[in-house]
C-alpha cells in the first residue's frame, strides 16, 4: 500500500454534502474540494435541509459542522447513524468543530462521526483525513448509547500505511530477526496433537 | 447494555491507492482555490471584529449577549488561520473560551473580553506569523489571563 504522502485520491465523480451555516465557510470547503477534483459539491445551512438532500441523493462523504444554525451537527450525525437507510448509517462523515464548549466536547466524541477535525481547516488536513476515511477499517458498533464507528483506535492503531502519532504505535516495518530462526521441528510441536493428562 | 459489530462496505475504499490526484497536487491546487476567496474573505473576519468592537461599545451601557460575542469571536477563530493570521484565530478562540465560561458560570465582566477585542485588532492591523515574538507574548499574556480567571470562575466567586 502506497504511503500517504504517495497516496493519490481518485474523486471524480464525486458527491459531497457540506452542512455548514456559514456561507463564508462553506466557501472556503467548497474551494478546497474543488482543488481535490471534486464535481459534485452540495450545500446546505441546515440539518433540515442536509437530510432532504439526503434522502433524494446519494453522496460519498458529508462534511458536517459542529455549530448548526437551528440545531447542531452533533444531532443531525446521531441521527444518520440510527437512521433506517443503511447508506445513510454508514455514511462517511467528517464533523467539522471550532472552539468546543465545555459541555459539547462528549457530544463530539459521542455523536458517531468517522472523525473530527478542528477549525481552521487547512487543505492537508482534509486531504489526509479524506484518504484515512478511505483506509478506515474500523468496525461500526451499534449500542443503546452509541452508534457509529468504533472508537477504540489505540487498540487497532492507526490505519494500515499511515505513520501513527503516539509514541507507542507499532511500526508496519517489522525488522530485522534478533534470534536466530527456530528448528522445524520446535513449530511442527506447536501444532502436533499432544496427550494431556487430565 | 449489548453491543452489535458489523463490518460495512467502505465506499471510499476504492478511491484511495494509485490513481487520481496525488496529494502534493491536490493540496496545491485546493490552496490555489482557496487563495481565490481571499478578499470576500477577509472582509468576512473584518466584519465580524467590527460586530466585536461594536457589541463591546454597546455594553459599556448595558450587558451584551455573550452568544453574539461567541459567534463572532468563533467566525474570525474558525477562518483566520486559513489566510495566514493564525495568532489572530488563537487569540479568538482564547476570546471563545473565555466567553463559554462566562455564559456556564453566569457572570459577566467587560475588562477581559475588551482585552481580547484589542488583541485581535492589533493582530488584524499588523498581520504577524504564527513565530512572531510580539505576537507570541500577546498570545502568552491572553493566555496567562485566562489561566487567572478560570478557577475563580469554575468556584464562582469574585473575579
Amino acid at each position: 500500500m502506497p504511503s500517504l504522502a504517495d497516496t493519490k485520491l481518485d474523486l471524480a465523480n464525486a458527491n459531497v454534502l457540506i452542512v455548514q451555516s456559514k456561507p463564508s465557510e462553506q466557501d472556503i470547503l467548497a474551494q478546497m474540494l474543488m482543488g481535490f477534483g471534486v464535481p459534485g459539491i452540495h450545500r446546505c445551512q441546515t440539518a433540515e435541509e442536509a437530510l432532504l438532500s439526503l434522502s433524494r441523493e446519494v453522496f460519498d462523504l458529508a462534511i458536517v459542522d459542529a455549530r448548526l444554525a437551528e440545531s447542531d451537527g452533533y444531532t443531525l450525525v446521531s441521527k444518520l447513524r440510527r437512521h433506517q437507510r443503511e447508506d445513510l448509517r454508514h455514511l462517511p462523515i467528517i464533523l467539522v468543530c471550532g472552539h468546543i464548549r465545555r459541555n459539547d466536547v462528549y457530544k463530539a466524541r459521542d455523536c458517531g462521526s468517522n472523525f473530527v477535525i478542528s477549525k481552521p481547516i487547512s487543505s492537508r488536513v482534509l486531504f489526509d483525513r479524506i484518504v484515512w476515511m478511505a483506509r478506515d477499517q474500523r468496525q461500526f458498533v451499534v449500542c443503546d448509547s452509541y452508534a457509529g464507528p468504533d472508537r477504540r483506535f489505540k487498540a487497532f492503531g492507526p490505519p494500515v500505511g499511515m505513520k501513527g502519532r503516539r509514541s507507542g504505535d507499532l511500526s508496519e516495518h517489522v525488522g530485522e530477526a534478533k534470534e536466530p530462526n527456530m528448528s522445524q521441528d520446535v513449530i511442527d510441536g506447536f501444532f502436533g496433537a499432544k496427550k494431556v493428562s487430565v | 447494555m449489548s453491543a452489535t459489530f458489523s463490518r460495512p462496505k467502505n465506499n471510499l475504499a476504492w478511491r484511495a491507492g494509485r490513481k487520481g490526484v496525488s496529494r502534493t497536487e491536490a493540496v496545491a491546487r485546493a490552496d490555489g482555490k482557496v487563495e481565490e476567496i481571499r478578499a470576500e474573505s477577509l472582509a468576512y473576519i473584518d466584519a465580524n471584529l467590527e460586530s466585536l468592537t461594536r457589541l463591546m461599545a454597546a455594553a459599556a451601557v448595558e450587558p451584551p449577549s455573550i452568544e453574539k460575542l461567541y459567534d463572532a469571536g468563533a467566525a474570525i477563530a474558525d477562518t483566520a488561520g486559513v489566510f495566514g493570521l493564525a495568532p489572530m484565530g488563537r487569540a479568538a478562540h482564547s476570546l471563545c473560551e473565555l466567553l463559554s465560561q462566562f455564559e456556564q458560570a453566569g457572570c459577566w465582566k467587560p475588562e477581559p473580553v475588551q482585552l481580547h477585542v484589542s488583541a485581535l485588532l492589533v493582530l488584524r492591523r499588523a498581520p504577524a506569523s504564527d513565530s512572531d515574538p510580539a505576537a507570541e507574548k500577546l498570545l502568552k499574556d491572553l493566555s496567562l489571563m485566562l489561566a487567572h480567571l478560570t478557577p475563580r470562575l469554575q468556584a464562582g466567586g469574585p473575579l
